[in-house]
């Protein structure tokens, strides 16, 4: 009987992991993919090789119904759930019965050490930058969008409101004896009382971005820097009130519940959004997901381009690219210097986590003579 | 490659494991197709590490031949001993050592005027610090005539590049180990006592360690901490270095079972430990049991007065220190141990609260060695020294950074975690014995275990073990 129970116990053991390339084969036959293990024979065994084999191989284990359906066993997600990228916080000042959601990488550069070699990076960038737009005679402005988890109050005794981190003085600093141009949303927002941005919140509660609240305040903030008086009666704005889902909301789950959200709508006197080309307007903004939400795509006109246009009663042409603040937008416009023809002013707008993160890429970009 | 990973799950080790079986017990066909198996997951990692390996094996059997002739003389065999000694710890400097050694140079270069070193590094030949010390322990054995060289060169290969126990242990004595290369028992009660703590020590460090890393991540590399978050992320590291080492020990010793190797225990519930002593005597012991009989004892042990043994423990655990890392802090870890073991020796063996009731004995020896684990983690001393700093700062970090920490740290998942690793760590069961006997009771925990295992593998990245970077 002991023989019995350990043969048996030996061949359900044996066969529960045999059957992880057993299944792996078959889920990929049914999805007509070569099957992994030929990845093996490809090329010669290199280590590179062997690595990637590897990688490929825990990849594939993601599309095996088999392991599926173990890992869907009862508490596991949970047990796993710091993996998530969305970090879910409940109990933030005045929003007690609430889920706040923040981007787990983006809270981590605020709690972790940074690598300092980006921030340098990024301020060699920055004034590079500058001189080539100069040289064109193109006035640049800088506008560094503050981390979500860098600015909502985590807590009641959480002390500083609105946390500047090292990188981000030092970028400052850096710029200012440059004498680049730099609008400081993170004192922007610092100086709005608590309970008022604890009331209406500067940034979306289950998305990465800022509000239509905390994107007119950094409108505003822009607008009193470039010093420009306004010309009155070019645009109207009205509220209106959208479905939204947040992007974190959508990376949590697969059925996400939009919210309400109240968003200004800019409208010039036909009724028609502000929609300039680039090239045909004096004031391009360039910049990344922050320039887009409300805006482009699932905006109705109302992100901060339009805020901006509002502000200053004139158009403004937006070039973005998600992701892409820190590097890609400039490289379009390299590719693209009509572009700049006839602009005064380039609002240059990216994420704070591009200062911090060791995956923020901060290439010297030239512009074509 | 590594045990808990897909590519070995599901298909290194059944392809093993059946082929070995369907190989003729009598012969040398399963030691040849285990050498075999083993040449090839040691490849796995980098073909290009191989002649290293071999190298190291062709060496150490040939002085092992040349000391095991009875016809030489002792001067002669002595002379011997110490050139393949010599060879084989070469060996670990130029893998291990020869970037720190060249840094620590260049250091004191600059600050005395004289000529650089090339700056050179390559990456840790991985489990060199392993195989090196199994082939010092072929040579010593053999010199001692506690062992007689193996006859066959693909036997003694196998030996030294057997898979189970290749990158992190435990480290075998030849002179135990060499006869089962000869003849050892096979059936379904090994193979299924093998499989049984496989499958606990995958669950050890699936579903406890890689529960618990980020915590001891996120807290050794946080820019603000305070007291809670620093001590929390410490037993959080705590318990994941013991996790993961002792669930791969388990993973190595259940494959060893497998085919019918007798491994010796790694783990005795170390963190039950009432002295600094008693610690050593369940925390890696075949580490410990290698520095004893191969460095404590032929610098002369405690036969030669009190403070001659006091210095020879400060050795070994300098040693012992610098083996796990070519790192300062590897080196203080290592001292603080020496000076506690010192202090403990110099009070007749017994710690300076071995009066206190168990409770207390048992907590002050887990805080020692908490503090010392400070140093075995943090990247430099400095880190060390900031963390340690935070352990008493018992006013709450209030600012973003500690916040947004805490937030990560004290979630239900982790807290449920540390309160389970601590309760394993802290009861009696022990793995070991505990997978020799399956009833149909262990059997299905150890199914749950593998399937649980398998299912957050199959949805996650692959975590290497802690103990591959010494």
């Amino acid at each position: 009987m002991p023989h019995l129970r350990s043969k048996g116990f030996v061949v359900a053991a044996l066969v529960s992991l045999a059957a992880l390339p057993v299944t792996q084969w078959w889920s990929d036959h049914a999805a007509g993919r070569p099957w992994t293990g030929a990845m093996l024979w490809e090329r010669l065994p290199t280590a590179a090789h062997l690595r990637a084999v590897e990688q490929e191989q825990q990849q594939a284990a993601t599309r095996n119904g088999y392991v599926q359906a173990l890992a869907a066993a009862p508490g596991l997600a949970w047990l796993r759930g710091a993996d998530s990228p969305v970090l879910p916080v409940r109990g933030l000042p005045n929003h007690a019965g609430e889920t706040w959601l923040f981007y787990r990488p983006d809270a981590r550069l605020i709690s972790q050490r940074p690598d300092e070699g980006v921030a340098r990076r990024a301020s060699a960038a920055t004034i590079h930058w500058r001189d080539q737009l100069a040289a064109r005679g193109i006035r640049l402005v800088v506008v560094v969008a503050p981390n979500k988890a860098a600015v909502q109050r985590l807590g009641r005794h959480t002390t500083a409101v609105v946390w500047r981190s090292p990188e981000l003085q030092g970028y400052q600093a850096a710029l200012a004896a440059s004498h680049v141009e730099v609008v400081d949303l993170h004192a922007v927002y610092a100086a709005v009382d608590p309970q008022v941005s604890q009331k209406t919140p500067l940034y979306l509660p289950t998305d990465t971005h800022w509000s239509s609240v905390g994107l007119d305040l950094a409108a505003h903030a822009i607008v009193t820097r470039l010093g420009w008086p306004p010309r009155a009666g070019a645009y109207g704005a009205r509220s209106v009130s959208l479905p939204h889902v947040g992007d974190l909301e959508r990376w949590r789950g697969p059925t996400p519940e939009p919210r309400p959200e109240v968003v200004t709508q800019v409208a010039d006197a036909q009724g028609k959004a502000v929609s300039p080309r680039p090239g045909e307007a004096e004031v391009l903004l360039i910049g990344d997901s922050f320039s887009r939400i409300f805006e482009v795509g699932d905006g109705p006109g109302a992100g901060l381009r339009s805020q901006l246009a509002r502000r200053l009663g004139r158009p403004v042409a937006l070039v973005q690219q998600d992701g892409g603040g820190a590097t890609l937008v400039r490289q379009e416009l390299a590719r693209r210097p009509e572009w700049l023809r006839g602009v005064k002013v380039v609002v240059w707008e990216f994420a704070e986590r591009d200062l911090t993160s060791p995956d923020a890429e901060w290439s010297l970009v030239e512009l074509p003579r | 490659m590594i045990f808990a990973s897909t590519l070995f799950l599901g298909y290194f080790l059944p392809l093993v494991l059946g082929v070995y079986y369907l190989l003729p017990s009598a012969g040398k066909w399963r030691n040849r197709w285990l050498l075999l198996a083993s040449y090839v997951f040691y490849g796995w990692w980098d073909p290009l590490l191989l002649p290293l390996l071999g190298g190291l094996t062709l060496w150490s059997f040939g002085f092992a031949w040349l000391l095991g002739r009875t016809d030489y003389p002792d001067g002669r065999r002595r002379t011997l001993l110490v050139l393949g000694v010599s060879g084989a710890l070469l060996a670990l400097f130029f893998g291990k050592y020869f970037g720190f050694a060249c840094e620590n140079y260049n250091a004191l270069a600059a600050r005395w005027g004289w000529s650089p070193a090339p700056a050179v590094s390559w990456a840790l030949p991985l489990g060199i610090s392993f195989f090196t010390f199994h082939a010092i322990s072929t040579l010593v054995d053999v010199y001692r005539r506690e062992a007689t060289p193996m006859a066959s060169f693909a036997d003694y290969a196998c030996y030294l590049a057997f898979f189970p126990q290749l990158i992190a242990g435990p480290i075998l004595r030849f002179g135990a180990m060499a006869p089962a290369f000869a003849e050892r028992r096979h059936g379904w009660p090994q193979v299924s006592a093998g499989l049984g703590l496989f499958c606990l020590g995958l669950g050890k460090k699936v579903l406890i360690a890689n529960t618990l890393a980020p915590v001891a991540d996120l807290a050794f590399n946080a820019r603000q901490l305070d007291a809670g978050l620093a001590w929390f992320g410490l037993l959080a590291y705590a318990l994941q270095l013991y996790y993961d080492f002792s669930g791969y020990s388990d993973m190595a010793v259940g494959l060893g079972r497998m085919f019918g190797f007798e491994f010796p225990r790694n783990f005795n519930a170390p963190y039950m430990a009432e002295s600094l002593t008693d610690f050593w005597r369940r925390w890696h012991l075949s580490l410990s049991a290698f520095l004893r009989d191969y460095l404590y004892i032929p610098l002369g042990g405690n036969r030669h007065g009190l403070g001659r043994t006091c210095a020879n423990l400060l050795v070994v655990m300098l040693l012992g220190g610098l083996w796990h890392g070519a790192a300062w802090t590897f080196v203080v870890w290592g001292l603080w141990h020496g000076l506690l073991l010192v202090s403990e020796r110099w009070l007749d063996g017994r710690a300076w609260y071995a009066g206190f009731p168990r409770f207390f004995r048992v907590m002050l020896t887990f805080g020692l060695v908490l503090i010392g684990w400070v140093f075995f983690r943090a990247p430099t001393l400095g880190a060390a020294m900031d963390y340690l700093r935070a352990l008493v700062q018992v006013v709450p970090a209030s600012e973003a950074p500690a916040k947004l920490l805490g937030v990560e740290l004290f979630t239900l998942p982790h807290l449920l975690t540390l309160v389970a690793a601590l309760f394993f760590a802290w009861s009696r069961r022990r793995a070991h014995d505990w997978s020799t006997h399956l009833t149909i009771r262990r059997a299905l925990l150890c199914l749950v275990l593998l399937w649980l295992s398998l299912g957050v593998l199959g949805t996650h990245k692959a975590n290497p073990f802690l103990y591959f970077q010494f």
